[in-house]
């Protein structure tokens, strides 16, 4: 399983060097605003968000 | 792209911005003007393009006097951002000085967040002699050096995801030197 995860992050690590930084940022800029947005969406209070942090 | 190149100290960066990128300068925009600070941990392999979020960006300031901090805190609040609690005194006396992490957020996000300790171990504190600055649209900011960062997660932290980031930023710059690699980790072990 751990192999198989450092396989991915390998092949990923390759593809950011072998291709233009508009290219693979694009697709980072995808993955991570679209985690961003959908957290956002939820509108959770700092009480919340401090009681999922420390149940 | 070739791969990441620090030259003297300095690592250019022409990458699209994130919304994560744009809530951590636009925090460290108010930090840099009241303390001297450095970017570790999960945002440094993700900044350098590792397929991940996250929900915090961890920070280390060097020990700084209430009244700077005070500064700091009053216009980040002005600024429309919130922390771990509403009194300065107590964030700085009772958080930062024993050690405790405070969190700065967007008030409207909480979820996404700025993570906050003074830097007193001798390996936190030598990290400010080793820091790069990148240079990235514009902006100018501060993180831990690559191999200190491959130290840490390989050697200290060690979860699945340590191992990654780790395994990440090898491969993504040139020249690591294994020997720093190698020291930081003897710094970080003697003090575990």
């Amino acid at each position: 399983m751990k192999e198989t995860r450092i396989y991915y992050v390998e092949k990923w690590a390759k593809f950011v060097c072998e291709h233009s930084d508009k290219e693979w940022s694009a697709m980072q800029k995808e993955l991570i605003d679209s985690q961003i947005e959908n957290a956002e969406q939820v509108k959770l209070t700092k009480e919340q968000v401090a009681q999922m942090r420390n149940p | 792209m070739v791969k990441f190149k620090v030259i003297d100290g300095v690592v250019n960066v022409d990458k699209e911005i994130t919304k994560l990128d744009e809530f951590t300068l636009g925090v460290l925009d108010i930090v840099k003007k009241y303390a001297d600070y450095l970017i570790i941990s999960g945002y440094v392999s993700i900044f350098f393009g590792r397929a991940r979020a996250t929900e915090d960006v961890d920070i280390f300031i060097k020990n700084l006097p209430y009244a700077a901090f005070k500064q700091l805190y009053d216009e980040s609040v002005n600024k429309g951002y919130e922390w771990t609690i509403d009194n300065s005194h107590e964030l700085y006396f009772e958080y930062l000085k024993n050690k405790t992490p405070v969190c700065i957020w967007r008030k409207s996000f909480p979820l996404l967040r700025i993570e906050m300790k003074i830097a007193t171990k001798p390996s936190q504190l030598i990290q400010f002699q080793d820091r790069i600055a990148v240079k990235f649209k514009g902006n100018e900011f501060f993180m831990a050096n690559i191999e200190s960062q491959i130290a840490y997660k390989r050697y200290i932290a060690k979860s699945d995801k340590d191992l990654a980031d780790a395994r990440h930023l090898e491969l993504v710059f040139e020249q690591i030197d294994q020997a720093k690699i190698g020291h930081y980790r003897k710094l970080f072990e003697a003090e575990l």
